[in-house]
């Protein structure tokens, strides 16, 4: 069947951008089943004007975030310098990433995974998140500040996701 | 060895023989001719479609629409033609004009091969929006406001007087007679402008630009990124120049190098304070500025 | 009082000696993240959560994504030749329809194209970039290289969109000649970063 088909070839990936972004297996869940049920109800409405695959995922996004709608606070931001420069080794998995990625508070997490994860532009992810540009551009540098203190910290972080 | 030569040249032809295919051709054409009242707006949404504006300067609004469907077959032809739907609309003060594709579930993919033609006439003073994928959009003789977005396909505007918008990603556009107040925003398209006036700003990445500015143009502010621009004014001195590069070269006619710093990244040029400005900034790719010789050249 | 001069005679003050190095280290740190993102593990849904859509979707939909199975079709050089008109007047609309037949003659493409080559260049030239930038870190943070690789980027996403396209159309003309397009312009952009990142 088409639905299944279609289903499965996008489900990885449309789960992989729902959990980044909520941190939070059964939200996921439930925002990929949202998603996939709006996508084939209007399907007949996609108008070719971005690929399947980016129309799919950007529902998917907005039913993500909808999940969270009134939970997403953005920290203060930090500006206090390191006490040393922070040193990242030069090769670490994505697994290691992605350990980092989820470490980061809610919202500075989400603006970067809608960034610099999926690319989405900074005034689709103010549109998207209710915020001002301003305030995505910002919290994507904290949290690429975080990351780099993160990851430049010897291993021994929180396990993985799936379990 | 008669052997090997018969057997290509029974492949070279078979080849041939091949390479033609006798199509049928289902158009279903569409016409409706509506009442038009001043203010109302003409909103064309297409897809894969070519499509032709031209202002008239009759009251009404006159829309062709072709809807062709081609395969071998006939009956394939015929029920494809189904999968193409259109919409012609008055809703409040918008001229609804679009096209779309419903393919059925049990369809699976279009054999063969669907496409709509527009054509489309409006009052001289409608403003006019268009969006099309995939397709040739051409615009002539209006005075009113156009915008016009688009991707791929070519894009052809003549006499459009008003305040004209164009964004384009990868679809070429060429001008003639462009005037008013203009904006375009190109990425990846080849651009050339014929006797350009009005003024406005294009913003261009990545792909070419070609300008003959009209004397009367009155400003333009060229922002481009990678992309070769072309400049062919009938005389230098019409101008001033504020011409800025980074990573690479401005050429100027000899007779003007004293204008041009030594690293050939700025030119600045003025014969008089009272003529209009042209400012032109570019990266990686370079500015040439160049008489345009007798008749328009405007080189490919 | 001479201000402009006063302004020119300010004193100038020393950073800390180390800022260099930590600019440096946060360039490093950050072409690693970009580089790695590409890398992120993808993760599977719960099993019953297909079970879950499907119950919840109550009729079938339209448009699915088949592979075309139909090959033909070019560059069209038309002789039309119109067989029959007639027309349809819908009573209620002031649409006036008309169905014409014709038939034409398309050239379809050669039996002998050229064979894509068998390699992944593709795959080669991205791991070749990311390696390059594994090593030359400082490289791959101008910004040009940069803007290069975002580049790439966009032009693979369009490749793919185009892609989606052909696989509803066939072969459409008009989106092979798209597909050409993106494919130019994308072996224009992976010749200059290859040839930026080779020095």
């Amino acid at each position: 069947m088409a639905q299944r088909w279609l289903y499965e070839r996008y489900k990885r990936a449309m789960f992989s951008v729902a959990l980044r972004t909520l941190n939070d297996y059964d939200h996921a869940n439930d925002a990929l089943q949202d998603a996939f049920v709006e996508v084939f109800r209007h399907l007949d409405s996609f108008r070719f004007q971005s690929t399947l695959g980016a129309w799919i995922k950007t529902i998917v996004v907005r039913q993500a975030l909808r999940k969270r709608q009134l939970e997403w606070r953005f920290e203060t931001i930090d500006e206090h310098l390191h006490d040393r420069p922070l040193e990242v080794p030069d090769f670490i998995t994505g697994a290691v990433l992605d350990a980092a990625i989820r470490s980061l508070p809610d919202g500075a997490r989400a603006v970067f995974v809608l960034a610099e994860v999926e690319g989405y532009k900074h005034h689709e992810i103010a549109a998207m998140l209710n915020i001002s540009e301003g305030t995505s551009k910002s919290q994507v540098s904290y949290a690429r500040k975080l990351l780099r203190k993160k990851l430049s910290e010897p291993p021994g972080g929180p396990g993985d996701y799936t379990d | 060895m008669r052997t090997l030569f018969f057997l290509l040249a029974f492949v070279t032809l078979s080849a041939f023989a091949a390479a033609q295919t006798r199509l049928q051709v289902v158009t279903k054409t569409v016409e409706k001719e509506l009442t038009y009242s001043t203010g109302q707006r003409v909103n064309l949404t297409a897809q894969k479609a070519d499509i032709t504006i031209k202002g008239w300067n009759k009251s009404t609004v006159l829309v062709r629409l072709k809807l062709i469907a081609k395969h071998p077959e006939r009956e394939v032809a015929e029920r494809e033609l189904g999968y193409l739907n259109y919409d012609i609309q008055t809703r409040n003060n918008v001229i609804d004009l679009s096209n779309r594709f419903t393919i059925p579930q049990r369809a699976g993919a279009i054999k063969g091969n669907l496409k709509a033609v527009y054509e489309v006439w409006v009052p001289t003073r409608c403003p006019v929006s268009v969006r099309n994928t995939f397709g040739d959009v051409s615009l002539s003789d209006l005075a009113s406001e156009a915008s016009i977005q688009l991707e791929f396909g070519k894009l052809s505007v003549a006499n459009l007087s008003g305040k004209t918008t164009v964004i384009s990603d990868y679809g070429d556009i060429d001008a003639s007679e462009l005037s008013g107040f203009f904006t375009i925003k190109a990425e990846k398209a080849d651009i050339t402008l014929r006797e350009l006036s009005g003024s406005g700003t294009i913003q261009s990445r990545y792909g070419k630009l070609s300008i003959q500015p009209d004397a009367s143009l009155t400003s333009l502010s060229v922002q481009a990124a990678r992309t070769e621009v072309f400049l062919y004014p009938k005389r230098l001195d019409d101008f001033q120049y504020e011409v800025e590069t980074t990573n690479a070269i401005i050429r100027v006619p000899d007779a003007y190098g004293d204008s041009l710093d030594a690293n050939k990244r700025r030119f600045t040029y003025s014969a008089s304070s009272h003529k209009p400005t042209l400012l032109i900034k570019n990266s990686y790719s370079p500015v040439v500025i160049q008489l345009a010789a007798g008749g328009i050249t405007l080189a490919k | 009082m001479d201000w402009s001069r006063a302004i020119q005679n300010l004193p100038e003050h020393e950073p800390r000696p180390d800022l260099w190095d930590r600019i440096d280290a946060d360039l490093r740190a950050d072409a690693v993240i970009d580089r790695t993102l590409d890398d992120l593990p993808v993760f599977e849904p719960q099993d019953d959560a297909w079970e879950q859509i499907a119950g919840r979707l109550e009729k079938p939909v339209v448009r699915p994504l088949w592979p075309r199975s139909f090959r033909w079709i070019a560059a069209a050089a038309v002789v039309a030749l119109v067989a029959g008109i007639w027309a349809v007047w819908q009573p209620v609309s002031d649409e006036k329809v008309t169905i014409a037949y014709a038939t034409e003659t398309v050239e379809t493409e050669w039996a002998a194209t050229p064979e894509p080559l068998p390699s992944s260049t593709d795959q080669k030239v991205e791991t070749f970039i990311n390696e390059q930038c594994a090593q030359q870190i400082v490289v791959c943070q101008k910004p040009e290289v940069k803007e290069l690789k975002q580049q790439l980027r966009e032009l693979s996403n369009r490749k793919m969109a185009v892609e989606q396209e052909l696989l509803v159309f066939g072969n459409d003309p008009a989106l092979v000649q798209a597909q050409i397009k993106i494919e130019n312009e994308r072996a224009e952009v992976t010749k200059e970063l290859v040839r930026i990142l080779r020095i």
